[in-house]
């Protein structure tokens, strides 16, 4: 895990990092919760923050952007997509959805070389 | 003088930006309804422009431009983000599509709610 505080590259090694404890997080904080419109903006900010926190720890050589959407689970269409003009060797991006019985969180991480 | 011009040159316009991502959308979106079959081609369409444009601004940026058509029927959705950057340098705008007034005043039932974010990162 040390090892990799150090590596100019998003993609490889820290992309499947990333990638583990972001799909933890959704796990635990949406695990077994009903959607609540009032609790869903405190909800997604503190994901947010607690994703951003771990990414800032394991490695400082990049700057980061996570991007949390939670959506009530209902009979509509959603469509995603994005575009970015940026080094492709050191740069790159994660998408994660986590589906429950009531609410779908997608998380994205775009992660910027220094 | 030449410091104000450098400086000019090195950052980023909010109020470009704004322009430049608000008539991507009004142009691709404009007067259309829900379609499952063309939503995809939209959602391109609006991301290609603006990264193009913002690319034609010939700043010392990366540019991440994001994008999310979601059909209007009544479900809740939060969007949030959370960045790790130069609070100076970097900058972000996130367009929410179409504003209330907007659509009372065009009178169209829209079916359709467009979220997009763009996030200009610098690379001095």
């Amino acid at each position: 895990m040390d090892q990799l505080g150090n590596v100019v590259s998003f993609n490889g090694p820290l992309k499947n990092e990333v990638q583990k404890f972001v799909q933890s997080t959704l796990q635990r904080e949406l695990d077994k919760l009903t959607y609540d419109h009032n609790d869903a903006q405190v909800k997604s900010n503190k994901i947010c923050d607690s994703i951003l926190k771990q990414l800032t720890t394991h490695n400082k050589n990049f700057k980061f952007i996570v991007n949390c959407l939670l959506m009530q689970k209902a009979e509509c269409g959603l469509n995603i997509s994005g575009s970015c003009y940026w080094d492709n060797d050191t740069d790159g991006s994660l998408t994660i959805k986590h589906e429950t019985e009531a609410i779908i969180g997608i998380v994205n991480v775009f992660a910027c070389a220094l | 003088m030449e410091e104000n011009q450098n400086l000019e040159e090195n950052t980023y316009s909010q109020e470009e930006v704004d322009r430049i991502t608000q008539e991507s959308i009004e142009s691709v979106l404009k007067e259309v309804q829900y379609d499952e079959s063309k939503v995809q081609g939209w959602i391109n369409a609006i991301c290609e422009k603006v990264t193009q444009q913002l690319i034609e601004l010939g700043k010392p940026y990366k540019y991440i431009v994001h994008c999310m058509i979601m059909q209007r029927n009544g479900a809740g959705a939060f969007v949030t983000t959370s960045q790790w950057w130069d609070t100076v340098a970097d900058g972000q705008i996130i367009i929410s599509w179409p504003k209330d007034k907007q659509a009372k005043q065009e009178q169209q039932k829209n079916t359709l709610h467009c979220i997009c974010s763009v996030f200009a990162v610098s690379m001095i």
